[in-house]
């Protein structure tokens, strides 16, 4: 039933060494500690990418060697590089719309809050012709 | 040469699915079937990154204002924990491949504690908070106390407009992250019982590593929430 040349038996997974865990461990707590020191720094609007920075590295090393992956099949690690690529490519793209049409909304919120003239009753006993009213505010602007 | 003995064959041929020809193939299949399924939860908390991203992008007073309810010692805590336990649930994977039957159940044990000692901590910040009334969305209602713990220098800075929105971000992130958590902690005591009835060898430890793999990437999601929440600055 084996159908590979090697029989079973032959099969070495590679077993990861008790110091590169530990080592990794321990260098994954003085980048925790860095990540702490940094952030008492005032970067700006820079503190956030590096503070990102860091972690990338910090997710890196748990990737490479406690998931196993700088052992693995290249696919393996394929797969999670094009998920992280595709979230950043998501959360990118979803922040770029975001900012075009902020001040649309902001405009719209001012022009709830200050109203020129008391809004008239809606007729509760047609609930759909609030939601109707709503949109058409929302055009307006 | 011959053929593997009888009980080679036994042995060997232990937990090996009917549909696969070797040790090897079924677990490069299962290792790849748990990577495809890490990948949507990334994708999962990704989705969870991008509220983050507009809410912050859009209101970054909160975000400045909000970290001073935030523990940064706590956050920094468990993420020592949680570091810590990858390292064990690592090790248990090495322990399985090894025969190791004592260390396995050991390192399986410890990974346990360390993820109940990481919800524990997270109780802590929760009900702290909770009971504080700071809470998330339209319901966000510090009492005075909760006020009064902020530093000094907050003190007569005014709470900003829609603050209840960066707990909102906070309680949806940590809280499913929480869970995910307790998840793995489920998943770990099946494993804990398991290797306790002797089922994983250095030829089957495939759940171990499956296991495994689930526990660093919550461990990784951590990792970036932590500095994200925590250490706004």
């Amino acid at each position: 039933m084996n159908s590979a040349n090697q029989p079973d038996s032959a099969w070495q997974p590679h077993v990861i060494s008790l110091k590169a865990l530990v080592g990794t461990a321990l260098v994954l707590f003085a980048l925790t500690g860095v990540t702490v020191a940094v952030a008492q720094i005032d970067l700006g609007s820079l503190s956030i990418a590096v503070a990102m920075a860091i972690a990338s590295i910090k997710a890196t090393l748990v990737a490479l060697v406690f998931m196993h992956l700088k052992f693995d099949r290249k696919f393996n690690a394929l797969v999670l590089v094009g998920a992280i690529f595709f979230t950043v490519f998501f959360i990118g793209f979803v922040v770029f719309d975001s900012t075009q049409y902020q001040p649309a909304i902001d405009a719209w919120q001012q022009n709830q809050t200050t109203p020129a003239e008391p809004t008239p009753p809606h007729d509760k006993s047609n609930a759909s012709s609030g939601s109707v009213d709503r949109i058409y505010d929302f055009v307006t602007v | 040469m011959s053929g593997p003995t009888a009980t080679e064959t036994t042995e060997a041929r232990d937990h090996l699915a009917m549909h696969f020809d070797s040790h090897k193939t079924q677990f490069e299949t299962g290792k790849l079937g748990m990577w495809l399924f890490l990948a949507s939860e990334v994708l999962f908390f990704g989705g969870i990154l991008a509220a983050y991203a507009i809410i912050r992008a859009n209101h970054p007073d909160i975000f400045y204002y909000g970290q001073f309810f935030l523990d940064w010692k706590l956050g920094g805590l468990n993420t020592v924990v949680l570091i810590t336990s990858s390292l064990c649930a690592a090790w248990s994977v090495r322990c399985a491949q090894l025969d190791n039957r004592s260390g396995l159940l050991l390192t399986l044990g410890l990974t346990i504690v360390l993820a109940c000692a990481f919800l524990a901590i997270k109780y802590v910040e929760y009900s702290h908070k909770i009971e504080g009334g700071v809470t998330w969305g339209s319901s966000f209602a510090p009492t005075a106390e909760m006020l009064e713990e902020l530093p000094e220098t907050m003190h007569n800075v005014p709470v900003p407009q829609y603050m209840g929105r960066f707990f909102s971000v906070y309680y949806l992130a940590t809280g499913l992250h929480g869970i995910h958590v307790l998840i793995g902690i489920g998943l770990y005591i099946w494993l804990l019982i398991r290797a306790w009835r002797g089922d994983f060898s250095s030829k089957y430890f495939l759940p171990v590593d499956s296991v495994a793999l689930y526990w660093h990437l919550v461990d990784m999601i951590w990792i970036f929430l932590f500095p994200l929440f925590y250490l706004i600055g």
